[in-house]
């Protein structure tokens, strides 16, 4: 098994999916912080 | 010692990250830095020669499938695949990591953190089932503050060297020198270049096309040895072409050379040696303004619409912030104008300077100084009164800030408002130690249904008054936004472990937080009301001698009069 593949097995996946959901959400509106 | 810096916001922010950057290496001379952006804004970090490890999050390449296919099943897949390898590649393969700090306040950040092992963490995370949580006490401020948009005083750069706990003494900055795809222009001996930024983040942030050709107008015509560079994106050209056609439209015969279009023909921090040409860089609120502070390029920025200048505009010393809210372009123009020459800019646009000042702690902040024009004394005040609270919650320590006096003649009445505000801080103190109280009796009382409906009520009840005062006196509201952060998204020790625990061991950690929220809450309260105090016995000495000078003025002129008949 490769090392990426290592790592990837300890990604947490619930997680890593919220992660998605909340960059395509940003990604509409990638304004800056302080104006948020 | 691995260090790993998460900035996903945009060219500013990323900006305003690199003194922060500076100062961790700094401080840890054998760190080994990485940084995270997004691709799109990663030139801006470019520029710092202490980032070990740029790692681009490539996420329109990745999202961009996602949103045209509406999120389509086989999008998300792959995306997710791909944004798994992106993770494990670039930024797993390096960790743990001795030191996370993100200083980006958004939820993919706060997920992104939470995803990456690290031993100790600043900035926002979450849990693993995603409940925000904020550890440190200066992303706390960040958090109820900034993104709050309540009265704070602290630069962003400041903020986030504050939330990494780092200082960094040498401004401006240490820069890479970038490439120079298009060569600076060698300006002809006597000549002046004035760099123009004309378009911002978005169109009310900025004066329309009309009025900068105004501005640019009163420039050229005042200073005949100027020139003007237009810096932006391509897709800022429309914008400046307009501008540029109502300068030519008012001077025809204006001659080429002293006109110079940028925008679009570089990369964003290729713009530094074109920046460091230029005597005065005229911008609203943008990043060309960090990118010309971080070179100490002479800045003015024009304030319009909602930014706050305090926060984000123009760091270091001598830079110049107008607010053109009731003139006119031309007149505006005027006074960038007589502003280049050295001359006092007339009452009719207020005029800030900066200055970076350390305080006596240590540390430094930017600060904006009053030109022509008189800070409203309660919002200065309660600003400057929040700043210290802050400084002494977050890090233990008491500045030495003068507090602004009161009473200054000309804003009568101020005195009258502080008693409402006074009440309503009194307020706030009874609702808080009530609230405490009721936490405590939920804690003795923790095994008896009945009266814990009853202790939440009560608690619910305090809830929404103190969301209502916030309303009604807005002064206050950093503080109850600062509990309401310290309540529900402060770093509790046993937070994580609370997502594990079942029945009352997790009700009592709950119940526990509430209790510490209202207990500083009260005691922020206390703190704010002594200074106030202090300052209104200040104004009423002042009121007192002001109205003893002026009746023995009075008794003077009635004595004059009585000896002259």
């Amino acid at each position: 098994m490769s090392e990426t593949e290592e790592l990837l097995k300890t990604i947490d996946r619930q997680l890593l999916l919220k992660l998605l959901d909340a960059l395509i959400s940003e990604q509409q509106t990638p304004s800056s912080q302080s104006k948020e | 010692m691995k260090v790993i810096v998460l900035q996903l916001a945009r060219f500013g922010d990323v900006i305003q990250t690199l003194p922060t950057i500076q100062g961790l290496k700094k401080k840890y001379p054998k760190s080994e830095i990485t940084l995270v952006t997004r691709a799109t804004f990663a030139d801006a970090a470019r520029l710092s020669p202490y980032v070990d490890n740029l790692v681009e999050l490539p996420s329109k390449e990745l999202l961009e499938p996602v949103v045209a296919s509406k999120s389509s099943e086989e999008s998300v897949f792959a995306a997710l695949g791909s944004l798994g390898s992106w993770l494990a590649n670039s930024v797993l393969r390096n960790s743990p990591y001795d030191l996370l700090v993100n200083l980006t306040f958004s939820k993919a950040s706060a997920i992104l953190s939470a995803l990456i092992p690290a031993t100790t963490r600043k900035g926002l995370f979450c849990t693993t089932s995603g409940e925000l949580v904020v550890a440190d006490a200066w992303s706390q401020y960040f958090f109820a503050q900034v993104l709050g948009r309540n009265l704070n005083i602290l630069h962003l750069n400041d903020l986030f060297c504050r939330v990494a706990d780092i200082e960094t003494d040498q401004w401006p900055l240490e820069i890479n020198e970038p490439a120079q795809p298009f060569e600076v222009k060698k300006l002809d001996p006597g000549r002046m270049r004035v760099g123009i930024q004309v378009a911002a983040s978005e169109p009310e942030k900025t004066l329309h096309c009309e009025a900068w050709s105004q501005v640019c107008l009163s420039v050229l015509n005042k200073h005949q040895d100027s020139e003007l560079a237009f810096f932006g994106s391509e897709k800022d050209l429309p914008a400046i072409n307009t501008v540029i056609a109502g300068i030519r439209d008012a001077l025809p015969e204006l001659a080429q050379e002293r006109i110079h279009v940028l925008a679009g023909k570089m990369r964003f921090h290729e713009n530094i040696s074109w920046i460091r040409s230029c005597k005065w860089i005229v911008s609203p609120d943008t990043a060309i303004v960090h990118l010309s502070s971080l070179t100490g390029a002479k800045v003015i920025e024009v304030v319009v619409g909602k930014v706050k200048p305090e926060e984000t505009g123009p760091y270091g010393d001598g830079h110049h912030v107008l607010y053109p809210v009731t003139t006119t372009p031309s007149h505006l123009g005027d006074e960038i104008a007589k502003l280049m020459n050295g001359e006092k800019v007339g009452n009719s646009v207020a005029h800030s300077t900066t200055a970076r000042v350390r305080c006596n702690n240590g540390s430094f902040r930017n600060e904006l100084v009053a030109k022509n024009f008189s800070n409203n004394e309660i919002t200065y005040f309660f600003m400057k009164s929040y700043y210290l609270l802050a400084e002494f919650r977050c890090a233990g320590r008491q500045e030495e800030t003068e507090i602004p006096p009161l009473a200054d003649s000309a804003q009568t009445g101020a005195l009258d408002q502080l008693l409402v505000v006074y009440d309503a801080l009194c307020t706030i103190r009874r609702l808080a130690e009530f609230g405490q109280h009721y936490s405590l009796r939920m804690l003795e009382e923790i095994d008896n249904k009945v009266s814990l409906k009853n202790w939440a009520d009560k608690l619910q009840e305090i809830e929404s008054l103190l969301v209502t005062l916030q309303k009604t006196v807005p002064i206050v509201k950093p503080l109850i936004d600062t509990w309401s952060v310290a309540k529900d998204i402060a770093y509790a020790p046993s937070l994580e472990a609370r997502t594990q625990k079942h029945g009352s061991e997790a009700l009592e950690d709950v119940i526990a937080l509430n209790e510490g929220a209202y207990r500083e809450l009260a005691q922020n309260v206390e703190i704010i009301q002594q200074l106030l105090q202090t300052a209104v016995t200040a104004a009423q000495e002042r009121i007192e001698k002001r109205s003893n000078h002026g009746s023995s003025k009075a008794k003077y002129k009635e004595t004059s009069k009585e000896t002259d008949g």
